[in-house]
């Protein structure tokens, strides 16, 4: 549940819950928090900014978290929304989905007969982790974003809906999408390593 | 040469929608059934299934983590109290 992000309440912590909250519910997630960061700008100094940011907005707002709610989810949505915000503008990079007018298609059921692949099941127990994170890597950054949020950290679609801000259908055909594609980066690997 | 050359099992779009809700934890008991069900009899989805399994598990186990920088934390920690 992240209900926290669903309906702005209002709970004022004292200065002393506050930090309890950051440093217990908050902190512990800085690791995976930085690993998306990183994932979305390929940057370190980027990645630490946004990292950093999200922190401190987390703090700022810190009343509109209830305990015991996903804190993680929280984070997540919070740094998104910043990378969208700020980070996007900054590099000039479109601020808004970019596939949105082609999210209809992926929605198609005709989409669903691209899962076909010629990747063998050989293939991927020869592939290293340089090979994962570079097919990973060279998605673009909205089908990116829901492997990462779906198999890299285990949120469920309503979660994930909510992080994105995306409906729940939406969720599914763009994670059908992104592993379509990652399949083919995969393939394609598998071919250069004298699979065929 | 493909494990899959050629798609003929005729439910192939339906089991592939409810195998990624599987893998998700997001399908259904009814669509579980009918899913493994399916792959006792369907060698093309159930290769498909080992597939996608193993993808996932890359994914999970490989992709690269990204070490935090030693003073985030730090930075973070001063930031707020400070």
């Amino acid at each position: 549940m992240i209900q926290a992000i669903d309906i702005p309440t209002s709970t004022t912590y004292s200065d002393a819950k506050k930090a309890q909250v950051f440093g217990e519910e908050f902190m512990p997630h800085i690791d995976s928090m930085y690993n998306f960061a990183y994932r979305l700008t390929f940057d370190e100094d980027e990645a630490k900014d946004l990292v950093q940011d999200t922190y401190l907005k987390a703090y700022r707002f810190i009343n509109s978290f209830q305990e015991g709610t996903n804190s993680k989810a929280w984070l997540y949505r919070i740094l998104k929304n910043s990378f969208i915000n700020d980070y996007r503008k900054k590099s000039k990079q479109p601020s808004k989905v970019d596939y949105q007018e082609v999210e209809q298609f992926y929605n198609s059921e005709d989409t669903l007969s691209e899962a076909t692949t010629d990747l063998r099941l050989e293939a991927t127990k020869d592939m290293i982790g340089d090979e994962i994170t570079n097919a990973l890597n060279s998605l673009a950054i909205d089908f990116r974003t829901v492997i990462i949020l779906c198999d890299l950290e285990g949120f469920t679609y309503e979660e994930m809906a909510k992080i994105l801000d995306i409906p729940i259908g939406t969720v599914r055909s763009r994670l059908h999408r992104a592993r379509n594609l990652l399949r083919e980066k995969l393939s394609s690997y598998a071919h250069s390593m004298g699979y065929n | 040469m493909s494990d899959y050359p050629d798609c003929r099992c005729k439910d192939f779009e339906k089991c592939l929608r409810i195998l990624n809700l599987i893998l998700d934890n997001e399908a259904s008991h009814d669509e579980e059934s009918f899913f493994y069900d399916h792959i006792e009899k369907c060698m093309i989805c159930f290769g498909h299934y080992n597939l996608e399994c193993q993808i996932r598990q890359l994914l999970k186990t490989k992709v690269i983590k990204e070490p935090v920088p030693s003073t985030l934390f730090s930075e973070i920690k001063s930031k707020i109290v400070g």
